[in-house]
């Protein structure tokens, strides 16, 4: 057993240990596994044409109020490929501000879009979309240690518009060095009902931060996001959902003078997810983006995913086939089979 | 002319104001809204969150709900962890004068689990059953909960607010001797329900639920315990299944098939927070099960 996987398991047992001795003032602790299982042909994966199986990202929760108007959240991740990291832990000042404000600090996944803020094992089709790294900064996601405040517009009780501008140290935009500079996100999202039962939220996200710190090279990303939910029957709901990314870099290609090119590129995804039977889902994802190094080229993936919930969402299997076509290589398939399973309590579900 | 207009003018301004200063009351339930707008009358304006024709158990937390309740003077929870999603749409609201009402509280909690909970036991709630709102006994301990937050937030009308709780108690008490009346023919008698919402409902009616077609609370059932249904329905001769419109028809109407039993498909809550529909959904389910 590595040290990190030994620390995570000695700090679960204590927590847990702690959890059945003193409940009241304990926090909400969940712990969320993930088996995954795949077969790709995709030559650019070590493990190509073999099916592979492997505990994915484990996740251990920590939540709670800290006083009437504060709470913190932890979440630690552990993984064969990570080790042991926290992934988030912040504070989030929720009373007490004036009317309609909000305060958040800490490591989080920053809110740009409706997609990065989500934890994968949320999604409704295993994992993100190509489309986001390709796009957004940060190497799995686009999380930071960062400061946010937000405000809910006071103009109308039938759109909730909330604006949020994130200060954030910066170093998603340039993981390889430790020099410190800033970036900042700002994002304006509009929710409302259309007819009182079909919820609509758009939203656009603007980031802009420095990839290379030494030779202070920027990165903007300004981003779109739509979803809506469609009731079909009193068991069926179909979600619609797709956000657009505009990446504007300047990309360094010389260490030595500091020469760089600015490159523009753009990508989307869209998703339609089909729940039925209260536990069962099924739908399509695509995405595609221009290529990061020739932005004439265009990868695009296509996947086709299902899901179902047995007995409870405590436990959940999914299923999905993905064909990604990167126009300057090969065409790849791959499988993946997934099995969630969560313990612990599990808050209501955001939109 | 411009007097006229000018009058017309002020009313409206009047009318205005007079809206923009009444008591907002926001409602997990609109049983627990009906019953505020029965206790508010005219000084209240009042919104529910769940629908009667959706599970209560699961409310998607949206933005749309935080705003308004970021409007709203006080909030109504049911409690006992049915609504936890009410808590996240506060949280969002952003609202710091919000006084939050937990109408939970004074009541005779049924079904509370004993020992340790976990999902062993299904989708089990480790406060008890909180279905309560269908007993209309707890109408009026709900209706309590009410008078004591509007007191709070409108002392100046107290008055008010009083003899509108004792006009509510007097009317729930009449009623329910009316409908005890009008079930005394299904009075001592055993009922299948879906889910375990309908216990209190039971015990106000002196009914007894004999199983549930969940075999665990929220678990689907499976082909063993629907046999064990259809055997315990037919030797104990039980003739009333209790279901609610969104679960799935394929079980009761199973049920139905291999014995005599009737599904009565009720809403768990009324369907609109109309100060007489907390009322009016007790009077369509007596007239089911007549």
């Amino acid at each position: 057993m590595s040290k990190n996987a030994l620390i995570f398991t000695l700090s679960l047992f204590f927590i847990c240990t702690a959890y059945v001795f003193a409940e009241p003032l304990n926090p909400d602790i969940s712990v969320i596994g993930q088996f995954y299982s795949k077969y790709t042909n995709d030559t650019q994966d070590v493990n190509h044409d073999k099916t592979t199986m492997n505990m994915g990202e484990t996740e251990l929760v920590c939540e709670s109020n800290l006083n009437p108007y504060a709470k913190g959240t932890f979440v630690f991740s552990i993984s064969n490929d990570e080790g042991f990291q926290t992934e988030e832990a912040y504070i989030t000042v929720f009373n007490g501000l004036p009317d309609g404000l909000a305060l958040k600090a800490g490591k989080y996944r920053i809110g740009f879009g409706k997609l990065n803020p989500e934890h994968p094992h949320a999604y409704p089709f295993m994992e993100a979309p190509r489309v986001m790294s390709a796009m957004l900064p940060g190497e799995e996601s686009f999380n930071d240690t960062a400061a946010q405040a937000s405000y809910m517009l006071p103009f109308t009780d039938k759109v909730a518009s909330v604006v949020s501008v994130d200060v954030l140290n910066g170093s998603s935009f340039h993981p390889e060095e430790d020099k410190y500079s800033s970036a900042w996100v700002a994002r304006w999202s509009n929710s409302f009902l259309i007819k009182d039962s079909t919820p609509l939220e758009i939203g656009f996200s603007y980031t802009q931060g420095t990839n290379n710190v030494e030779w202070d090279k920027k990165t903007t990303v300004f981003g779109a996001d739509a979803k809506t939910k469609l009731k079909l029957s009193k068991t069926s709901v179909l979600t619609l959902q797709g956000e657009y990314f505009y990446n504007d870099s300047d990309v360094l290609v010389s260490e030595s003078t500091g020469e760089s090119v600015n490159s523009k590129r753009s990508g989307f995804y869209t998703f339609a997810n089909f729940s039925f039977l209260q536990r069962w889902n099924a739908g399509i994802i695509y995405d595609q983006y221009q290529n990061l190094e020739n932005k004439e080229l265009t990868d695009r993936t296509a996947k086709v995913f299902a899901g179902y919930s047995l007995l409870e969402e405590t436990t959940v299997l999914r299923l999905a086939y993905e064909k990604f076509t990167p126009q300057d290589g090969e065409i790849s398939d791959t499988v993946s089979f997934q099995l969630v399973f969560m313990m612990g309590p599990h808050k209501a579900h955001k939109f | 002319m411009n007097k006229k207009i000018f009058v017309s003018a002020m009313l409206l301004f009047i009318a205005v104001c007079v809206e923009a200063s009444g008591i907002k009351i926001g409602a997990s339930l609109p049983d627990l809204g009906s019953i505020a707008s029965y206790i508010g009358g005219d000084k209240v304006s009042v919104f529910t969150i769940a629908k009667n024709n959706s599970n209560p158990h699961f409310v998607e937390v949206l933005p749309s709900y935080m705003i308004k309740i970021s409007k709203c003077d006080i909030f109504l929870k049911a409690g006992l962890s049915l609504d936890q999603w009410a808590d996240q749409l506060i949280e969002g609201s952003r609202n710091s004068k919000l006084l939050s009402v937990d109408c939970s509280n004074g009541i005779n909690v049924l079904d509370k689990p004993k020992g340790k909970v976990d999902h062993s036991m299904g989708d089990v709630h480790p406060d008890g059953n909180p279905h309560y709102w269908l007993d209309p006994s707890n109408g009026v301990i709900i209706a309590a909960s009410v008078l004591e937050a509007l007191k709070k937030i409108d002392p100046q009308n107290s008055a008010y607010y009083e003899t509108n709780y004792e006009k509510f108690k007097a009317e729930s008490e009449m009623k329910i001797e009316s409908w005890k009346k009008e079930l005394a023919h299904v009075s001592g008698e055993k009922i299948i329900s879906y889910h375990s919402s309908w216990a209190y409902f039971a015990s106000a009616f002196k009914l007894t639920v004999a199983a549930s077609v969940e075999p665990f609370p929220g678990i689907p059932p499976t082909a063993k315990h629907l046999d064990f249904l259809v055997k315990k329905i037919n030797a104990e001769n039980i003739k009333i299944l209790l279901q609610e419109h969104y679960f799935p028809d394929n079980a009761p109407n199973f049920l139905a098939s291999k014995t005599k039993i009737r599904v009565v498909k009720a809403a768990p809550s009324c369907d609109n927070t109309d100060a007489d529909s907390y009322f009016k959904h007790f009077d369509e389910i007596v007239g089911m099960l007549k």
